[in-house]
């Protein structure tokens, strides 16, 4: 062996020493990376994982979902409230009756069939709502009409609590540019309902006796209310249920007869029009504040207006 | 443009009949439940707990009315 291949072979060793180096760092940065990715994604929670993934998952799905499934459920539910509203506002001992009725056929549907059991337990809210104005009469209108309110608002967080924590709900929150450019066009949406509000019910304004700025606080809760309810639970657990479509009209409907009255026919029109905004945008963005912005916003211009026509 | 109970007076009537058949309705309601419950294991009735708050407050205006027929008979 010369002294040349020698040398050149020596070469090649320290080549391939070099190589293996490389290779050995390479590997390490390599792992490293690998490792630092695995923290990152045992970081995110599983169910978070999950929860990204369900979500694409599930928003094919419901816009997949058949028109008529479970049209059933959709009419029982809507034939006892309306039931229970019209005979109410017809007679009252007879609504007592029908009101009961509606409760045990709710609690019925909701022991019976599992899949319809978040909405129909949602729907009960109503005529539980009923029952406890009806035992705690108030001596104003006003006042009947808070503890109405209170009771709905009290029962529907408590259901969004309870179901948010057996299924979270979509993610529904908008950037800071969506909230920037939706939340004042929500609010013009509002002032002009506020003013067909006032053009169709000015002379059926309800809360004579109380002070106005107690009236206006008190609507933004009310508004509270009507959305965690109709849109946050009717609505919500609606879509998860049958057809999107299906649980707007559901929503729109209970709405629309739980605002029936003994006055007159237009506040049933006025909660169709106010209703149909409503239940379209959280159709469209999925989103209470801005369905909440619309509400509050809607019954403040009213109040405003009912302030100025009072004390002309 | 404002939910309404679309009743125009409460008056004794009515606010008897309502407690009467908060009564029936809540006995019902506990006899349905614990019949299609009788025989499930105690993890399949999880869900019981959404029946609570209406349950709760069914209760409540029970106690509220025995409360007012004491004060009224006394």
């Amino acid at each position: 062996m010369s002294i040349t291949t020698i040398t050149q072979s020596i070469k090649e060793l320290s080549w391939i020493e070099t190589v293996k180096a490389k290779y050995l760092k390479a590997k390490k940065q390599l792992s490293k990376k690998y490792r630092k990715s695995l923290a990152k994604v045992k970081k995110t929670s599983a169910l978070k994982v999950s929860f990204n993934l369900t979500k694409s998952i599930r928003k094919s799905a419901v816009s997949l979902k058949p028109y008529f499934k479970d049209f059933w459920i959709f009419a029982v539910i809507a034939a006892v409230i309306v039931a229970t509203q019209v005979t109410l506002a017809v007679t009252t001992i007879g609504g007592i009756y029908v009101n009961a009725a509606a409760f045990l056929i709710l609690v019925g549907l909701a022991l019976w069939k599992e899949r319809a059991r978040t909405l129909a337990i949602s729907a009960t809210i109503l005529p539980v709502a009923n029952m406890i104005s009806l035992a705690l009469p108030q001596t104003t209108e006003f006042a009947q009409t808070v503890v109405f309110y209170d009771s709905i608002l009290v029962l529907a967080l408590i259901y969004r609590f309870m179901f948010v924590l057996d299924q979270p709900l979509q993610e529904t929150r908008l950037g800071k540019l969506g909230y920037l450019t939706l939340l004042p066009l929500m609010a013009i949406i509002g002032q002009v309902l506020g003013v067909i509000g006032y053009l169709m019910l000015r002379h059926h304004y309800a809360f004579d006796h109380a002070s106005l700025p107690l009236v206006a606080a008190c609507v933004v809760v009310f508004a509270l209310a009507e959305e965690i309810f109709f849109r946050g639970l009717i609505q919500q657990r609606g879509s998860t249920l049958f057809n999107p479509v299906l649980a707007a009209i559901l929503s729109l409907i209970l709405f629309v007869f739980s605002t029936i009255g003994h006055v007159s026919i237009l506040s049933l029109i006025f909660a169709l029009i106010l209703g149909l905004v409503l239940v379209t945008t959280y159709f469209k963005k999925q989103n209470l504040i801005l369905t909440f912005t619309i509400n509050a916003v809607t019954k403040l211009a009213y109040i405003g207006l009912m302030a100025g026509f009072i004390f002309r | 443009m404002f939910l309404k109970l679309p009743v125009q007076h409460i008056t004794t009537n009515i606010h008897n009949t309502v407690f009467i058949l908060n009564t029936v309705i809540l006995i019902i309601a506990l006899i349905v439940v614990e019949l299609v419950y009788a025989e499930t294991p105690k993890k399949d009735r999880e869900h019981l707990k959404y029946f609570a708050p209406l349950f709760l407050v069914i209760i409540g205006l029970l106690i509220y009315a025995a409360y007012k027929q004491a004060g009224v008979a006394s």
